[in-house]
């Protein structure tokens, strides 16, 4: 189990992350928020890179710092921004990566070509990375942090670069992976980790919004979430009265899905929130869910 | 494994392989720019085959045998009115003789050869008494008032002129100075190879030293590889591999530079019959004061020695470039910041008061240990003539850097990765 208790993060006197209490168990978790909003410095400081101003992160009740290469030897890690070295094939980055991650050359050769194979690289295990696209660099970047079998995994925005297709293939290769270790899977995209994830953690003004399933996330707008039909001239009166979550225009007039707290009009339609709705709700337009602004 | 890698990643790095062979060009040149002294210098070498090195009494009663009767071929194929020439050097400054038309080329080269072959008979025979005339005091008083040395910094240099003098008379006792080595006075071959190649060997291994070592600890900061090294399981114990791994790279490189140039120097200068002659030999000396080794030194130990002068001088500013790769991130401003401290520390002696023994403290860094590479381990110079100069110096700031490369190291472990 790793745990993150009391964790504040400032950089100088600019505080990121405040007060951060976390529990993360076998699973998949979306860190979801939008940028900026402190997702990475929490994962560099579970991964070791960035440390706590106050409080303790903990791997199975040790501090993760005094655990130290016993801690790294459990974690696989996929950074926001994956460097490579642009003139050494797959297999043998991945072949010093193994090196460092402390796994025997014969081992690690075995491992790098099943992992290949998993990603779809094994036909180009061989090329130089240079003429490599995004989705294929970072295809190889989840190679690497699944290298040591971690315990621990964490993606830093994993999906970037990814075409839908590719998105979709590594949803199904992170399902497979969660069943034995803790996934956490920061993304600022939903539809990323809304079919995946068994609990979100959304971060908002430095602190933990939420943490809780996805179903339970979305009751939250339980009953507030409608759609309607509006005139183009009205709908920036509408958008003036209430939250407007998405929009678009069908047989002449404006479909908006919106939240509203008082009672419902006639011709609006309930709708069953989303995880988007929430999250859409929560960030943009700097709302708390109480209806209070900020 | 994980160390092949490292090295792999230095030796492949054009810059420092273009950078290497450049630098071996140009020593090469520097090497060429002395070649028309070659045919000069052979004479001593058959000189040495002829009598050996030592100028003794036996030697020079054969040399002396000798000379004379090649006085009296010269005196053969010169065709004047009954003058007799005791010299080469006095027939050579006749301009009444017009030996171009007189002798054979072949001839003529002979009698060039035998001029540079009376230079070392002569000085041979006049040897003891060049040693009388050496007044250790007076140059004392001459190298204060040169650099303007006053106070505690004046009375520095006469006690350490009177340590000078005790071991130019044990030179004398030991007869070191008698020995042929290739005339100082006309070639300057010490400078040429101590100063002149001692100097750029130096920087061009600064140069290469700290670019290996910049580039080995920022590599992965500057592949933005970093974020995936530091988190695997060797974590930020992989710098302890890059160390090691600058270490060999640096040492391999110093081995290339070093080793390629001397080949092709003694190649082109053939110092064979001569790499025992003590360094304080008399015929090394270039001004009116020799070469002082505070030790009884043959050439080819000064040269051993002084190759591990520059090793370790080299393993400073590597260490240097450790730890200041732990606070920059950057190769090319790391080399730039180093530049600036070597600058600094070259400079500052020049802002010393020439009154305090201050001055001479001030010398024993790396940064001015590497001006005078060919008065190392002698009793010369004005500012590191002290005996364990060296010695010291590489010393004290192997622990100072050793200290700070801990410090450092240990600030890493705790540093923030972005």
């Amino acid at each position: 189990m790793l745990v993150v208790n009391n964790v504040s993060k400032q950089f100088g006197k600019f505080p990121v992350l405040e007060d951060i209490n976390i529990e993360f168990n076998n699973g998949v978790y979306g860190l979801l928020a939008p940028n900026g909003a402190g997702k990475t410095t929490l994962i560099k400081m579970l991964v070791t890179l960035l440390f706590p101003t106050k409080g303790e992160i903990l791997y199975n009740g040790t501090e993760i710092t005094d655990l130290d290469e016993q801690y790294r030897d459990v974690l696989g890690y996929l950074p926001q921004e994956f460097g490579y070295y642009k003139n050494y094939s797959p297999e043998k980055y991945l072949l010093y990566l193994a090196a460092l991650k402390g796994i025997r050359k014969k081992q690690a050769k075995e491992r790098i070509s099943e992992l290949l194979r998993l990603v779809n690289l094994e036909e180009v295990s061989q090329k130089k990375m240079k003429k490599f696209s995004g989705g294929m660099i970072q295809r190889v970047g989840i190679a690497q942090a699944m290298l040591n079998d971690p315990k621990i995994l964490i993606l830093d925005e994993p999906t970037a670069g990814l075409d839908p297709k590719e998105r979709a293939r590594l949803r199904k290769l992170l399902t497979e992976l969660a069943r034995n270790r803790i996934v956490i899977f920061s993304t600022h995209i939903v539809s990323d980790v809304e079919s995946i994830a068994n609990e979100i953690i959304m971060i908002k003004d430095k602190k933990v919004l939420y943490k809780d399933t996805i179903d339970n996330i979305a009751l939250i707008l339980e009953g507030r979430v409608y759609e309607t039909e509006v005139e183009f001239s009205e709908v920036d009166t509408f958008r003036k009265q209430y939250t407007s979550i998405a929009e678009k225009q069908e047989h002449g007039k404006m479909i908006i899905r919106f939240v509203a707290n008082g009672k419902p009009q006639a011709k609006w339609k309930r709708v069953v929130p989303t995880l988007e709705d929430v999250f859409l709700y929560v960030y943009e337009d700097d709302t708390m869910l109480d209806g209070t602004s900020v | 494994m994980i160390l092949k890698h490292e090295l792999l990643k230095i030796f492949k790095t054009p810059v420092i392989i273009v950078l290497l062979l450049f630098f071996m060009i140009v020593n090469l040149f520097i090497i060429m720019s002395n070649f028309y002294y070659k045919d000069e210098m052979a004479v001593l070498t058959d000189l040495v085959d002829q009598y050996g090195h030592q100028v003794d009494e036996e030697m020079l009663h054969q040399f002396e045998d000798n000379y004379k009767e090649k006085v009296m071929w010269m005196n053969q194929i010169v065709p004047v009115n009954g003058k007799v020439y005791d010299h080469p050097s006095a027939l050579l400054s006749d301009n009444s003789v017009s030996l171009n038309q007189e002798l054979s080329n072949h001839q003529l080269r002979e009698l060039q050869e035998f001029y540079v072959v009376e230079q070392y008979y002569r000085t041979s025979k006049n040897l003891d008494e060049r040693y009388q005339n050496i007044q250790v005091n007076n140059q004392a008083e001459k190298v204060i008032h040169t650099y303007g040395f006053h106070g505690n910094a004046a009375e520095t240099v006469r006690n350490q002129y009177e340590k000078i003098g005790e071991r130019l008379a044990e030179i004398v006792e030991n007869e070191e100075h008698r020995h042929l080595f290739f005339m100082g006075s006309l070639y300057e071959m010490h400078s040429f190879l101590f100063k002149d190649m001692g100097r750029a060997i130096i920087f061009e291994l600064i140069i290469l030293v700290v670019l290996i070592t910049a580039f080995m600890m920022n590599y992965e900061f500057e592949q933005r590889t970093h974020l995936i090294t530091y988190t695997s399981k060797t974590g930020r114990k992989l710098i302890k591999n890059k160390v090691v791994a600058a270490i060999i790279a640096n040492m391999s490189v110093m081995a290339i530079l070093i080793g390629v140039t001397l080949i092709c120097y003694f190649f082109v200068y053939d110092y064979s019959g001569l790499w025992n002659v003590p360094i304080s030999s008399y015929f090394n000396t270039e001004s009116n004061f020799p070469y002082i080794s505070w030790w009884n030194l043959s050439f080819i130990e000064y040269l051993g020695l002084f190759v591990v002068c520059i090793v370790l001088a080299q393993l400073l500013f590597m260490i240097l470039t450790v730890v200041l790769s732990i606070f920059i991130k950057n190769s090319y401003i790391v080399f730039f910041i180093f530049a600036i401290i070597l600058g600094i520390g070259i400079w500052m002696p020049s802002i010393i008061s020439l009154d305090q023994n201050m001055i001479f403290a001030i010398h024993f860094t790396p940064f001015t240990l590497i001006l005078n590479p060919h008065i190392w381990f002698m009793g010369n110079g004005a500012f590191t003539f002290f005996a364990y100069y060296e010695l010291v110096t590489v010393g004290v700031w192997i622990v100072i850097l050793g200290i700070f490369m801990s410090l450092s190291t240990y600030f890493f472990k705790r540093q923030s990765l972005q």
